[in-house]
């Protein structure tokens, strides 16, 4: 992490307080939602979160998006924090940033005309465009998603999934962005159509350089569509690297649980369960120590309840944060 | 329409246990229309497979596909009034549960079929504890026993799905266990009655893979308990590759391809089969580009004269959007083995190989 990335997210942290109840109000309990995360993206990659449900992906793209203030650490685009810019400049970094939900059919609005979807953003960050230039640019990045810009009248209640998708990303894509946050963006979509939908989010970022922070469950689409891979795990990073180094040579005993519980591709891929036992624990009153000890089959001793692992780097990019590897002498990540 | 009944044992590694009598559950033309605003939509449209005793057939497609809905219509279970099951058999151990009446269909679900489904917040009663509707379950079962020994059943039952401490957990309500025990407290139920047939049927949304791993692994703890047969109704080729040893495909209503999973798997027959199977990213390997399939599933509705899939399919002409393709034996030669295509009319027809 040399010189700076694009978007570089240090030692970010977001604690929600839950409100006691009760005449004898219980001390103040607070979620840690995420819980110290560092990672970065370049100038047209894409970096895949991943993990379970509460594992803080969404609450970490929600803080990098400006929707939440974090409770400590920084996210910088172009190394300014983001979340101290002031007029002019957190407009930019508003526009800079888009993002892409998981759902076509609840965040388009249905009283809206596809052209009034895609060309809103305009009127707020092109106020001086005509209406004939706005509807030119609807159109041109409606043909760069692959639709018909005759369709440009219609309501999102005449198009398909996969179309509304499109929809979604021509509205982000308006506003010139550098980045654009991919939720879940496929999961929601008939597996026919997919295909079609990743490869065109591909497309795009070739033809217009765009970096993405994928969040997605999916690992097959994960490997696919991403160029580095952050493994969440409540509100902490456990293991970060490159896709296919962390695909290939998974060294934290959870992500090597995620991947043997994923699915294969050919009856005759049979891979080793390893089954975890009970849930993820409740990120109120995360566990002491590791936060997957009580979960890991492959505990080196009192170590993992006792003491947090520090994330290090065990293979050139490739970043674990588990005791199995901390005897090696690896060195601590710079994190700030 | 009926095909001859193809009968070989089970490949290496396969849950089935070899079986030459006649097919446990044997459906043959099954049709199930709906009524809606739009008009009448063809939901099942002349649908046959079978089921051996103890085996595990996917029945997989995408939303739409009538995968649901043929599920429900064996069970009599297809949403009346729109839904009404308009022609075909499905055979039970012989008999038709389509002319059965309301009263011995009863006798049929939850009993010799019964359903589970993968997400258990909403198939328990929260004002219950487990131990309570599982003991309701049993009770249809064995309407005779006493309280003791139905609570000592209800304990077996637990045990038999891997719950600790089964005598405690029995008073819990459905809110103090996790997603996973409450998985397995479905199950109990599903299996109380000693069913011959499980059917699972998936959500579309899918569950965190380490939670639907702990359910995969449940189904298989069940099957290889009680040796029940399952049908999985799923859109996921995952699910198929891990868990079955058959496979049926639906499209727009049909089923346009089934056979043994290596046979599908490896050498699938139908455009559609074969390009789903292509342009699904894998887990194992970064393919350079995914084939993605032009177009979209027809409209619920639609009139679909020829072959459902051909107006996406790079192969289809005139004869496919006119005339519907009967079955033909797949690719792999495999006995059961069959694919709605007319290109397999030439035997010696192979799709053209995609992605690298």
């Amino acid at each position: 992490m040399a010189t700076e990335a694009l978007l570089s997210v240090r030692n970010l942290k977001k604690h929600f307080p839950v409100r006691a109840r009760g005449v004898f109000r219980a001390p103040q309990q607070v979620v840690k939602a995420v819980d110290g995360v560092s990672f970065d993206v370049d100038q047209g990659q894409t970096l895949a979160i991943v993990g379970e449900s509460g594992c803080g992906k969404s609450t970490t793209a929600n803080v990098i998006l400006g929707l939440e203030k974090p409770t400590s650490g920084e996210v910088r685009l172009d190394g300014k924090n983001v979340h101290a810019l002031k007029g002019a400049d957190y407009r930019s970094y508003r526009r800079r940033m888009q993002t892409v939900f998981q759902d076509p059919w609840s965040s388009l609005n249905p009283r809206m005309r596809v052209s009034e979807i895609v060309g809103e953003p305009l009127l707020i960050n092109r106020p001086e465009l005509g209406r004939r230039e706005r509807l030119d640019r609807v159109h041109k990045v409606l043909e760069d998603v692959g639709l018909n810009p005759q369709l440009a009248n219609r309501y999102p209640h005449e198009f398909s999934g996969g179309q509304r998708q499109r929809i979604a990303v021509a509205a982000a894509l308006i506003s010139q962005p550098d980045i654009i946050i991919l939720d879940e963006p496929v999961s929601a979509l008939d597996v026919s159509i997919r295909a079609q939908i990743m490869n065109m989010f591909r497309d795009i970022q070739e033809r217009y350089g765009l970096s993405y922070v994928l969040i997605a469950h999916d690992l097959g689409t994960t490997r696919y569509m991403a160029d580095r891979i952050a493994v969440f795990y409540l509100g902490k990073m456990i293991e970060y690297g490159a896709t296919e180094e962390v695909f290939e040579n998974p060294l934290h005993p959870y992500t090597k649980a995620l991947f043997s519980a994923s699915l294969p591709s050919h009856p005759d891929i049979v891979r080793e369960e390893i089954i975890l036992e009970g849930e993820v624990p409740s990120p109120i009153n995360p566990p002491p120590g590791c936060p997957f000890h009580v979960r890991c089959p492959m505990k080196v001793g009192d170590v993992c309840e006792d003491k947090v692992p520090t994330l290090g780097e065990e293979a050139s990019g490739h970043f674990v944060s588990c005791h199995i590897y901390e005897s090696s002498g690896i060195e601590e990540v710079v994190s700030t | 329409m009926a095909q001859a009944h193809h009968h070989q044992p089970a490949p290496d590694g396969a849950t089935v246990a070899a079986n030459e009598s006649a097919p446990l559950l044997e459906v043959r033309d099954l049709s199930t229309h709906l009524t809606t605003k739009a008009g009448v939509v063809k939901a099942v449209d002349g649908v046959s497979f079978h089921l051996r005793a103890g085996e595990t057939l996917g029945i997989v497609g995408e939303s739409g596909s009538g995968k649901s809905m043929t599920a429900r219509s064996i069970l009599r279970m297809e949403p009346k009034p729109a839904a009404e099951i308009v022609g075909g058999e499905a055979l039970l151990n012989g008999e038709d549960l389509l002319t059965k009446t309301e009263d011995e269909m009863r006798a049929v679900r939850g009993k010799r079929i019964s359903m589970i489904l993968q997400d258990p917040q909403t198939s328990l009663n929260p004002v219950f504890t487990v131990g309570n509707q599982i003991m309701e379950a049993a009770r249809i079962h064995d309407p005779r026993s006493d309280r003791k020994s139905l609570q000592q059943r209800v304990v077996d039952l637990l045990r038999q799905v891997n719950v600790a401490a089964p005598e405690k957990r029995v008073n819990d309500y459905p809110h103090e266990m996790s997603g996973g025990m409450k998985q397995r407290v479905v199950g109990a139920i599903a299996i109380s009655s000693e069913p011959d047939i499980i059917i699972a049927d998936e959500p579309t949304t899918s569950l965190d893979l380490t939670i639907q791993a702990q359910y995969l692994r449940l189904l298989r703890q069940i099957q290889e308990r009680t040796g029940a047969a399952i049908i999985f109704i799923t859109h996921d080729f995952g699910i198929v590759a891990k868990m079955c040893d058959r496979v049926a495909v639906m499209y727009a209503g049909r089923i346009v391809e089934q056979g043994d999973v290596r046979a599908i798997f490896s050498q699938p027959s139908h455009p559609y089969t074969h390009a789903l199977i292509n342009s699904v990213p894998q887990v194992e390997k970064r393919v350079e580009r995914l084939y993605s399939i032009p177009g979209q599933p027809p409209m619920p509705g639609a009139e679909i004269t020829g072959c459902p899939f051909a107006d996406r399919c790079e192969y289809a002409d005139d004869r496919c959007r006119q005339e519907r393709p009967p079955s033909y034996a797949g690719r792999s030669g495999n006995d059961g083995h069959s694919a709605e295509c007319w290109r397999l009319e030439d035997p010696s027809w192979q799709p053209k190989p995609y992605s690298a």
